[in-house]
């Protein structure tokens, strides 16, 4: 599917505030589902945007030393995804978890099974895991991902504004509520308990229109990737009850949100202040259709 | 009667005295001075040397410590002397270690090949909380991470010198080396000048020509080079200070800097002046709100970036702590041979690490004879010495381990050498340490001859850490005497090249090879 996104960040201040300083991970990344053909980015007031480049992605930062009451970030990008059938890339059959017990996948993906400041491992979630692989068509791991999928999905309401990004896991479980990044962060939780590498992903859904079942957050939506038996990295959405298909599109992953938060800034001036963030992801297939999610 | 009288190193090695009490070849000189000096003489000496550093406000920080932040700087006269062999095998070990660390830490923040080639557990690194998955894929000037290097060098009971740790971070002492050769000169004139001391005053001069080199290659010819310190509360305050002043450069805090557009500048009265090199005294962490800690308060929004585009240059560089993680350090030996593809010179203490399973049984087994470190902390700090412990304290350190094996090692407990300290109106054995600085350029690597004697004043005692209350000395590198051959050779070159193969050292590293570790019960 040919993508485009449109990201307007705007922050009003009580007071005037100066030396802004911001990073931007909002640049789609580019690899074997989908491809970045345009990315933009532009900021009032006015500044020089420098970018680098970190092995998961792009970061862009600038800053706006003068004294300013508002600012406003406006990222564009247009993408070409490609995976339009995730499944057929699946193996449903049999048991492969011997997989995740080889000492070199364990070590080598290290960072994607251990414990992080938001996604601890915590004996709590056994239960989803097991009820999950009670309810898995088969041994194969990808049916208990789906199976999980589909449970925290059922058991877990998604409320806006209920949670905040700082929200631990066991206060999301207790309470049987979140949004996309706190069934996330369950997510990857209780897959690295089960020694699954899982990484966690910031990007967009496209959602069309006349689909309220979908939900992609206030601004960027998130879910996870899980490393499969077959050595390929599988997305997976609790939000939506959904396998990563080519309506998703990736920005970067991470150990938890903490890794790739989409804007990090630092100013001097009263913390007061307002937000409000505006995403349009549209299709160029269907062009009248306008998903204002 | 004179001022050694009754002096007895029992089981320990002593610098001054050999075991049958007869003083060693080169302290015979200052022996033969000393004791024709009387008591009130030498006591004379050391009040003047008091009354040096309480004037020239030379102090430290004890953190916790509530009856006032600054303390002086407990001063023992004595000198710690170094034959020119002893510290001709040091060097050349501190050389090496320094060389295969650098390569280390471009190695794991680029290509990671010593993982991928598992000679270091992947885990052990990505998993250590030094480790800046932030800065991965950066290049600091000339590839260099660690500028300013102070490794922590005991001697057990049979003579063998081992490094304990190497600092990597943000070593401290140098002033001192400093300032106590400059009271030991004031104060013992003669005896300073009749032996051939070799001098420690270029470190600074060192230091700001590596500090320069290090600059943005279009403003390298007249570098703005800054000292960013934590501030007064810090316990090497009077450092920094003392360093800015004798590099003659601006001491800065954080907030005395901003980032404007990637460039990073000094608020001056004349306006904004632009900083190119920055000799940072400030931990990782602090260093910037906007990529470590945000309720940092003590560093520059934005430096981070424009340290990574390479408009200033940090020393120490980012993520540096990570290879000096104690439980890195265990694997030093095969990171020396993988980089460079020589044996260790200067020994490891042997460790044990909590990370492995076998190892954290044995550590967890035998708490009462070893000494139990926190993998990344310094200074003495998080710290057991089992043969010195309480049962309750073993015990809640075994707790501590079992939650978080990663996070521990241990070591046996090694019997530091003593040299004589001036205690009251005598001289009696206390154990001593040495951290030498290793300063590495774009041009090669600087080790003024020496370093830091740290003291443990209260007898007994194995911390020499100054937080601990620990003390130093000055110590004295001697130069070389001529040899027959080395006159035979005509140019200064072949020399100092004849010098490092010079038969009679490579018989002291041998004697250091060998595993030669003991554990002390007391």
């Amino acid at each position: 599917m040919r993508l485009s996104v449109q990201h307007i960040t705007r922050y009003r201040y009580l007071r005037a505030v100066s030396h802004s300083h911001n990073e931007v991970r909002l640049m789609p990344t580019t690899d074997s589902n989908q491809t970045c053909l345009i990315f933009n980015i532009t900021t009032d007031p006015e500044a020089t945007i420098f970018h680098f480049d970190l092995p998961w992605g792009r970061v862009h930062h600038f800053d706006v030393v003068q004294a300013h009451s508002y600012l406003d970030i406006t990222c564009e990008a247009k993408i070409e995804t490609h995976r339009a059938n995730p499944f057929e890339e699946m193996q449903l059959v049999e048991n492969d978890r011997d997989f995740y017990l080889i000492r070199d996948i364990s070590e080598y993906y290290v960072d994607f099974l251990s414990p992080t400041l938001r996604v601890p491992i915590l004996e709590e979630t056994d239960i989803f895991a097991q009820q999950a692989m009670a309810r898995a068509d088969s041994p194969a791991t990808a049916s208990f991902l789906i199976a999980l999928t589909n449970l925290l999905h059922s058991e877990f309401a998604y409320v806006p504004g209920s949670t905040t990004v700082d929200t631990p896991v066991h206060e999301v479980i207790e309470r049987r509520m979140g949004v996309c990044q706190d069934f996330a962060h369950l997510m990857l939780s209780i897959c690295r308990r089960q020694l699954i590498p899982s990484r966690y992903v910031s990007g967009y859904l496209y959602t069309g229109t006349g689909r309220d079942s979908l939900v992609s957050g206030d601004a960027s939506h998130a879910w996870i990737e899980c490393l499969l038996p077959g050595g390929q990295w599988l997305g997976f959405d609790p939000t939506n009850n959904l396998v990563v298909n080519d309506k998703y599109i990736k920005v970067q992953h991470g150990r938890d949100y903490g890794d790739v938060p989409p804007l990090r800034g630092i100013y001097r001036g009263p913390a007061a202040q307002e937000l409000e963030v505006d995403v349009r992801v549209t299709s160029e297939e269907a062009p009248e259709l306008i998903g204002s999610v | 009667m004179t001022l050694f009288d009754g002096y007895n190193a029992s089981s320990f090695y002593d610098e001054m005295f050999d075991g049958s009490g007869e003083p060693r070849p080169h302290y015979r000189r200052l022996f033969e001075k000393l004791s024709q000096m009387s008591t009130s003489d030498y006591n004379s000496r050391c009040h003047l040397a008091d009354l040096t550093l309480v004037n020239q406000g030379i102090t430290f920080t004890v953190y916790g410590d509530e009856q006032g932040l600054e303390k002086p700087w407990p001063f023992d006269l004595m000198p710690r002397i170094v034959p020119a062999a002893e510290w001709d095998h040091i060097e050349r070990g501190l050389r090496q270690r320094i060389m295969a660390l650098n390569l280390f830490l471009h190695d794991i923040y680029h290509d990671q090949k010593i993982l991928n080639d598992k000679i270091v557990p992947r885990d052990l690194i990505i998993g250590a909380a030094h480790y800046r998955r932030e800065f991965v894929g950066a290049n600091p000037p000339g590839g260099i991470y660690v500028h300013i290097c102070g490794s922590d060098l005991i001697r057990d009971s049979d003579g063998t010198h081992y490094v304990l740790e190497d600092n990597l971070r943000c070593p401290s002492g140098v002033s001192y080396v400093l300032e106590n050769r400059s009271i030991l000169t004031r104060v013992l004139p003669n005896l300073f000048q009749q032996l051939p001391v070799q001098p420690v005053e270029y470190y600074t001069t060192q230091l700001l020509h590596n500090l320069r080199s290090l600059a943005p290659a279009s403003r390298i010819e007249e570098p703005n080079v800054v000292l960013l310190t934590p501030g007064v509360y810090n316990s090497a305050f009077f450092e920094h200070s003392y360093l800015a002043q004798q590099l003659g450069v601006e001491l800065v805090e954080g907030r005395d800097l901003f980032v404007e557009d990637n460039i990073v500048y000094m608020k001056t009265t004349r306006g904004p002046k632009r900083v190119d090199v920055i000799y940072r005294r400030v931990d990782d962490d602090f260093m910037d709100p906007l990529v470590f800690r945000s309720d940092s308060s003590l560093g520059v929004p934005g430096i981070i970036n424009s340290y990574r585009a390479g408009n200033v240059a940090l020393a120490n560089s980012i993520g540096t702590g990570v290879a000096d993680d104690k439980a890195v350090y265990a694997y030093l030996p095969q990171i020396i041979k993988y980089y460079l593809g020589e044996e260790m010179i200067l020994q490891n203490v042997f460790t044990y690490l909590g990370s492995e399973p076998a190892q954290l049984d044995h550590i967890l087994k035998n708490l009462d004879k070893l000494v139990v470190k926190a993998t990344n902390e310094s200074g003495g700090y998080g710290m057991l010495i089992g043969p010195q412990s309480t049962a309750e304290t073993r015990a809640e350190f075994a707790d501590k381990i079992k939650s978080n094996p990663r996070n521990y090692i241990a070591q046996p407990l090694i019997s530091l050498s003593t040299a004589p300290a001036f205690v009251d109106d005598h001289f009696e054995p206390r154990h001593i340490d040495l951290r030498p600085f290793i300063l590495t350029g774009k041009d090669g690597i600087t080790i003024i001859p020496g370093g830091l004697t740290r003291v443990a004043l209260r007898r007994g005692s194995y911390v020499v850490n100054s937080s601990q209350g620990g003390g130093s000395k000055d110590t004295w590198v001697l130069a070389a005497e001529p040899e027959p051959n080395d006159q035979k050779t005509s140019s200064a070159a072949v020399s100092t090249h004849s010098q490092l193969q010079n038969p009679s050292t490579q018989t002291q590293a041998v004697g250091a090879g060998s595993p030669g570790w003991s554990e002390l019960a007391q």
